[in-house]
């Protein structure tokens, strides 16, 4: 079966993004019921995510002409599975991946379009807390930081003491 | 409030780095719906701002709004902003019953006296104080005097904020919102029946870190409460094209349709069920087939029945709610008189329903 998603699903953006493009799938002879709507609904999307990659691009000018970084916050948007797709899809996976151990996980990792990061935070029970996109040299959640480094000089002093006194 | 620690060291305390709090900022920026520029700000304003204290008075009500925000399974954001704060009263969480929890309590409010913000959850009961006591002390008596010296006051839960379920047909108690009865004091409404725990942490963590939040017309921080559960519903593809589903186990229900038809309050409703989600973000009753209620809007028991969609005629009920809450902000009294006349109204009209009537109406 044919379906046909118009991206321009949700009439309240039309006024606003008129680009939207629609997309076409075929549904696979399985795809029936609960399974079904969930693929079909994997596909959905708002239109959202050629105007953010704008954005981004626009964001990567500014990094480059004057160093100005800037973040994205993609919990703010309204995202369709679809969006989430066509992102991944545009943007596409680079060299740097992170993943930080801190109350909970985040994943830290550079896209193919060098400059653009995405930035996910967990928490605890793996839950996602925030999501974002970051146009900069380097993430500063990547860093030291100048407290945590200053633990850190503390820590290795005290052990030192510790095998100067034994 | 000097004495106490600040959150980085709460924080350090708990063995999470500087790295940690940068991630806790991040993520507390995209929760209260601000621009992620602000996360400095609000780095810089968590690192100096005093812990306020906090008193928390319930009313009449379920506990379900305490049970939301304090059962979380894993520490997390909620735990975190809500231990930042100092609770120094709160009669379901405390040790301490009867007048010693009293004696805490005046001892917290004279401690931070014109300081301390107050939280209620339950609605007040005016036709007769005395339907809810606490150690003697009535509901009423209680909030008023609370009040007087809190900085701030939010009512969580949509019984403290428009009446609730206490409220609904025929008020056996008269029971009023905090806002029916305070007037004088900035007050933050939050409602949901019960609201979402990050919701009610946001507007906690934003009163930390910039104060009292921007507020609709019905005192709704407008970060959580200023679209529609419509505006964001995954099912608003099918409501575009005019596919709903007409009973909750036909074919239009199984492919996932719009539950408009079947009573759906969410294109009246302002809260973020559908972004959000309930449980961690694990379903809402939407994604579960079951239409919105509408739990964050005032008179929502009364407002015509679950299962009838919104286009047919409601009632007054709606109505009456609007006009008390528009009366109530002008007139400071108006409040126990409109509850007392919606009362004798909604008395004389009293029909009794059932499960199978409601299936049957709807
Ligand atoms: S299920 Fe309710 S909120 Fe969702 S699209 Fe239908 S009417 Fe709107
Ligand atoms: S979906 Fe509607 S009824 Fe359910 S919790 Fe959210 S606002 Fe309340």
């Amino acid at each position: 079966m044919q379906i046909i998603i118009l991206a321009r699903f949700f009439g309240y953006f039309d006024d606003k993004y008129k680009k939207g493009t629609g997309i076409v799938f075929s549904k696979g002879s399985n795809g029936n019921g609960l399974s079904g709507v969930a693929e079909v609904l994997s596909f959905a999307s708002t239109g959202n995510a050629i105007p953010v990659l704008h954005e981004i691009r626009h964001a990567l000018v500014e990094l480059l002409g004057n160093g100005t970084a800037s973040t994205i916050d993609l919990g703010a948007i309204p995202f369709a599975a679809g969006d989430e797709r066509f992102l991944d899809d545009v943007l596409g996976k680079g060299e740097v991946t992170a993943t930080l151990n801190v109350m909970g996980t985040s994943h830290v990792q550079e896209t193919a379009v060098a400059g653009v990061w995405r930035v996910d935070h967990f928490n605890e029970a793996g839950e996602t807390q925030s999501r974002f996109i970051e146009v900069t040299f380097m993430p500063e959640i990547l860093k030291t930081q100048t407290e945590d480094a200053a633990d850190g000089l503390e820590k290795l002093s005290a052990r030192l003491k510790e095998e100067d006194a034994s | 409030m000097v004495d106490k620690p600040m959150l980085p060291e709460l924080l350090k305390a708990n063995g999470i780095s500087r790295r940690g709090f940068l991630k806790y900022c991040a993520s507390l920026t995209s929760l209260m719906a601000l621009s992620p520029a602000m996360m400095p700000r609000i780095a810089h304003a968590l690192e100096n701002a005093p812990r306020p204290s906090v008193i928390w008075l319930s009313f009449q009500e379920c506990t379900g709004c305490t049970e939301a925000i304090t059962r979380s399974h894993a520490p997390t954001l909620e735990d975190l902003i809500f231990n930042a704060v100092s609770l120094d009263y709160h009669h379901t969480l405390q040790a301490a019953s009867g007048h010693a929890a009293e004696a805490a309590r005046e001892a917290a409010m004279k401690e931070h006296w014109g300081k301390y913000v107050l939280v209620v959850d339950g609605s007040i009961p005016v036709d007769n104080p005395g339907y809810s006591c606490i150690a003697g002390i009535s509901n009423l008596d209680m909030l008023k005097e609370t009040a007087e010296g809190a900085a701030a006051i939010v009512a969580v839960g949509t019984c403290a904020a428009y009446g609730g379920i206490p409220h609904a047909d025929p008020n056996p108690t008269g029971a009023v919102s905090v806002g029916d009865i305070i007037k004088d004091k900035p007050i933050i409404n939050v409602p949901g029946c019960p609201p979402i725990p990050v919701v009610m942490t946001g507007v906690l963590a934003h009163f930390l870190t910039f104060g009292i939040p921007e507020l609709d017309e019905l005192g709704r921080p407008k970060a959580f409460f200023g679209e529609t559960i419509h505006d964001r519903c995954y099912r608003r593809p099918f409501y575009d094209k005019g596919l709903f589903a007409e009973g909750f186990d036909d074919e239009g229900a199984r492919e996932g349709w719009c539950l408009y038809k079947l009573g759906c309050k969410g294109p009246t409703t302002r809260s973020v069920c559908a972004t959000t989600k309930w449980n961690g973000g694990t379903s809402f009753p939407i994604q579960a087939g079951h239409p919105c209620l509408g739990c964050t809007e005032p008179d929502f028991w009364d407002n015509g029945g679950f299962y009838k969609p919104l286009s047919v005629p409601a009632g007054d009920y709606r109505k009456l709610g609007l006009a008390a809450v528009a009366a109530g902000a002008v007139a400071g009294v108006a409040g126990g008189a409109l509850a007392r006349s919606g009362k004798a109204r909604a008395a004389a009209a009293h029909e009794k329903v059932d499960a199978h009537d409601l299936e049957k109406k709807s």
